[in-house]
């Protein structure tokens, strides 16, 4: 009998009949004929197969017994450190929640370092992807595999995206011990976990600022494992991360605006209150598709579509806007907004650098690198820098508008806490009295809610 | 892709069937009305243009159509940046420039232009020229007319709900082959069954799906029957094989007759429908698949041809029953003067001496028993190896029609 790694999944061949054993995961194919289990159980397979004490020629992995060697030592500290105790502690599977600046990669390193297993660590960008492959390389002397952005170079550490990953899992799900997921939150609720689920590591650690809640939670604790270790901004803010103040400018809709806003926000108020006394529970999308059956309903998501136009960036906003720029003349800035449009108009009117996902990587690397050295005083996005991107120049922040809630905010004022000597950074958030965003801004800030900020 | 949104609208589901409003000649008279309208706006911002074009036209068209029509031509239609300077040297200048003075815009620009030997003016119509949302509306290509919007937009309208396929049940005949490599190729599990024998057409007909079902010639032949799925969809319903399974919809255009049936996921969590896609269909046919499936097929037909006249060499033979399976021979070598003496021909790449013992055994059970194996020489086992009464020809790089014709004709 042979345990095989097929496609992303595990294959028992020539085996008898195991109909009455309980192996977890093991069913059996008719379509083959043959007994196939996921990968990602792979260990347990293999263990209850020994335990039966059944003969197995086990051919899973393909890329022999050597130990990745040569790590360089990383110097960790105190927090991180005992990250990595729990994560050990745990088997070796785990998430870390870490605030972002707080040294996630460095944290990710040591795992490699201490394993001296064959890595693969998936990362959401492209712009992300080179960041890992510049910060492992500090710590690795040997190749770097790379999966993503072009480049399709398998090593026993490889940087994959995510995308890369669900595309190679397939081929290359068998030859690594300890999988990495970077901003791990990602996974839990799509088509992507699969991309975890045909990887026959056991070892895995995620790495994330933003845990998700609820079922995304739960699922993600079966593909990962259970959070080892958390820490918020509040844990280190001041000490290890930069401190900050928060200050919110209530601005208001002038006349013109706001008699659009009433009569657009009016008309998605109906729909919703007609929607929420049949399905009080329902969901956002459920709501969606409700409304999409009708011609009014179609009409009242236009309505909602235009209200969030124009709460993103009204003309008090943009007042705001000017005034902060001219006011951090010589601070290095981020403007967060809450689509491309205001971005570009910000960006065209005030001559600042827009990263948006339409300009391409070797300009975004290049702007980002005018950023660092002072070049660019001021750079504008809608989602590109929310995370991951490394900006420890940024001194200020100005959240125009936001679309995704707590996590993107949290994740937004992360980009700020980068720590270096005596900075204290400022976090500007815009926004508009009376409208649905002065509820949602309140939310947002729920994430924030165990640090020391100071709200104006 | 087109957006799952426009795909939705385009889509009637109803009894568990997804109903696809294809685009037909009844909608050319709106879609030319649409290129006109286009071609009035060329020069202009194509985000706009793009707006304008949503709107209603001055010949009557349904909403959801003329939205999906849009999206084609916007596809279609290649805008590239028109700016008197490149615009990524227009931002690095213009915001550099920026940062490190306090002067009015205008001054900036008027500085930034000079290190660029242009005006104000021009540099601004640079900045933001090459992005989506920014960019001028391009004259239309030619040969884009009605029909291949239609076409377009049909194809991309399937492959939209097939990207949203878990598991696809294809009935075809004819030219199925390539069905069944690229169903592989992708590592997609692919069981195949043979299905009863109906009016086809001759091989390398006219495509059904252009000329219609009128037009098949009246010619018996035996089809087969391809349920895909992938791996993992053993455990639980599964989109991840979407790319893959939308891979054969090309592949099944090219059957001479083929019926396509797809278990898809009209929204997330939501229930399965069926989309049936057939034979008839307004579909565009792709770029015509390649004749051979590698460089060395196509050699070795094209030297056998010269150097055995007295053979036929069959492309893509009738598949083979064995223990239920079909078996797929590249060739098949038909004696001219003597249609008895015919000889199976399989190009075998990777191999080991289980694989081919296992060949065998299906080939020998068909019962066939004029069967060549050509075997990769550089990709094997050693000669000791071998399995049994394997009637086979090591080839390096090109296969030996010599050797060959020695055998067959022995």
């Amino acid at each position: 009998m042979k345990l095989l790694f097929d496609h992303g999944t595990l294959v028992l061949a020539e085996a008898p009949d195991l109909s009455r054993k309980a192996i977890p995961g093991l069913l059996w194919d008719p379509r083959v004929e043959l007994y196939r289990a996921p990968a990602y159980r792979y260990v347990e397979v293999a263990m209850a197969l020994r335990s039966l004490r059944l003969p197995v020629v086990d051919e899973v992995r393909r890329t022999g017994s050597a130990l990745v060697e040569g790590w360089h030592s990383t110097d960790l500290r105190p927090y991180q450190q005992a990250a990595i105790l729990a994560w050990q502690l745990a088997e070796q599977r785990g998430l870390v929640i870490l605030p972002t600046g707080s040294g996630k990669t460095r944290v990710a390193a040591a795992a490699m370092a201490s394993t001296s297993a064959r890595t693969l660590c998936l990362v959401p960008t492209r712009a992300l992807l080179n960041q890992w492959l510049t910060e492992l390389s500090r710590f690795y002397p040997g190749a770097i595999g790379c999966l993503g952005d072009g480049r399709q170079d398998v090593q026993q550490v490889t940087v994959a995206t995510f995308e890369s990953a669900l595309r190679w899992m397939r081929r290359i799900g068998n030859r690594f011990e300890l999988l990495v997921v970077d901003e791990a939150h990602h996974f839990g609720c799509g088509v992507r976990d699969e991309a975890l689920e045909m990887c026959v590591a056991s070892r895995r650690l995620g790495l994330s600022a933003t845990p998700p809640t609820g079922p995304a939670l739960t699922r993600l604790e079966e593909l990962l494992g259970p959070v080892v270790y958390q820490l918020g901004v509040g844990d280190l803010a001041g000490k290890w991360l930069a401190d900050f103040d928060l200050v919110v400018l209530r601005v208001a809709l002038d006349r013109e605006e706001r008699a659009r806003y009433d009569a657009d926000h009016r008309l998605f108020s109906e729909l919703n209150r007609q929607f929420r006394s049949m399905h009080p529970s329902g969901t956002w999308q459920e709501l969606v598709a409700a409304a999409s059956q009708s011609t009014d309903g179609r009409a009242a998501l236009r309505a909602w579509r235009r209200t969030r136009q124009l709460l993103g960036f009204t003309r008090a906003k943009a007042a705001a806007v000017r005034a902060l720029l001219s006011r951090h003349r010589d601070a290095r800035i981020l403007v967060f907004t809450a689509d491309n449009a205001a971005a570009y108009a910000i960006a065209r009117e005030h001559l600042i650098m827009p990263i948006t996902c339409e300009i391409g990587r070797q300009e975004r690397e290049r702007a980002l690198q005018g950023f660092r050295e002072g070049k660019l005083r001021a750079l504008v996005s809608a989602r590109v820098l929310n995370e991951g991107i490394d900006v420890p120049e940024a001194e200020v922040a100005i959240i125009v508008g936001s679309t995704q809630g707590e996590r993107e905010h949290v994740q937004r004022i992360g980009r700020l806490l980068r720590p270096s000597p005596g900075k204290r950074a400022t976090v500007y958030e815009l926004v508009t009295l009376a409208t649905s965003e002065a509820r949602s801004a309140t939310e947002r800030r729920r994430g924030l809610a165990a640090t020391n900020a100071r709200t104006a | 892709m087109l957006p799952q949104t426009l795909a939705r609208l385009s889509t009637q589901v109803g009894n568990d069937q997804l109903v696809l409003h294809y685009l037909t000649e009844k909608d050319h008279p709106w879609l030319r009305a649409l290129l006109d309208e286009y071609e009035r706006g060329v020069g202009s911002k194509q985000s706009d243009l793009l707006s304008r074009l949503r709107e209603p036209l001055t010949t009557r068209a349904p909403k959801a159509k003329q939205r999906l029509a849009v999206d084609v031509l916007q596809r279609l239609t290649d805008a590239r940046a028109k700016a008197s300077v490149p615009p990524r040297e227009a931002r690095w200048t213009a915001f550099t420039a920026a940062a490190q003075t306090a002067a009015p815009r205008e001054e900036v620009l008027r500085l930034a232009g000079e290190q660029l030997g242009i005006d104000g003016e021009s540099l601004e119509g640079a900045l933001f020229a090459d992005l989506r949302s920014e960019r001028a509306a391009r004259p239309i290509p030619p040969g884009l007319s009605p029909e291949r919007i239609a076409l377009e937009a049909n194809l991309r309208l399937v492959n939209s709900w097939m990207q949203r396929a878990r598991s696809v049940r294809i009935t075809a005949w004819g030219n199925t082959r390539a069905l069944v490599r690229q169903a592989r190729l992708h590592g997609l599990i692919c069981n195949i069954g043979r299905t009863a024998p109906v009016q086809t057409g001759s091989a390398r007909a006219t495509p059904i799906a252009a000329a219609g079902l009128d037009a098949l010639p009246q010619s018996p032949t035996e089809g087969v029957e391809l349920e895909v799925s992938g791996p993992l969809a053993l455990f639980r319903h599964t989109l991840i094989y979407g790319r893959a399974l939308g891979a054969l919809i090309p592949r099944a255009l090219w059957c001479h007759r083929f019926e396509l049936r797809a278990e898809c996921e009209t929204s997330a969590g939501a229930a399965m429908a069926t989309l049936t896609i057939r034979s008839g269909d307004p579909l565009r046919v792709g770029r015509e698949l390649p004749a051979y499936d590698s460089q060395l097929e196509r050699r070795f037909a094209r030297d056998f041809r010269k150097a055995a006249p007295d053979w036929d060499l069959v492309r893509e033979p009738r598949p083979v029953e064995s223990f239920g399976s079909l078996i797929f021979p590249d060739f098949e070598l038909v004696h001219r003067h003597d249609p008895k003496r015919r000889w199976l021909l399989e190009i075998v790449g990777f191999w080991t001496p289980k694989y081919l013992e296992e060949k065998l055994r299906k080939l020998r059970a068909a019962p066939l028993e004029h069967v060549l194996l050509c075997i990769d020489q550089e990709r094997g086992c050693a000669e000791a190896e071998l399995p049994e009464h394997a009637q086979t020809l090591r080839y390096k790089r090109r296969i030996d029609v010599r050797a060959v014709l020695a055998i067959i004709n022995r």
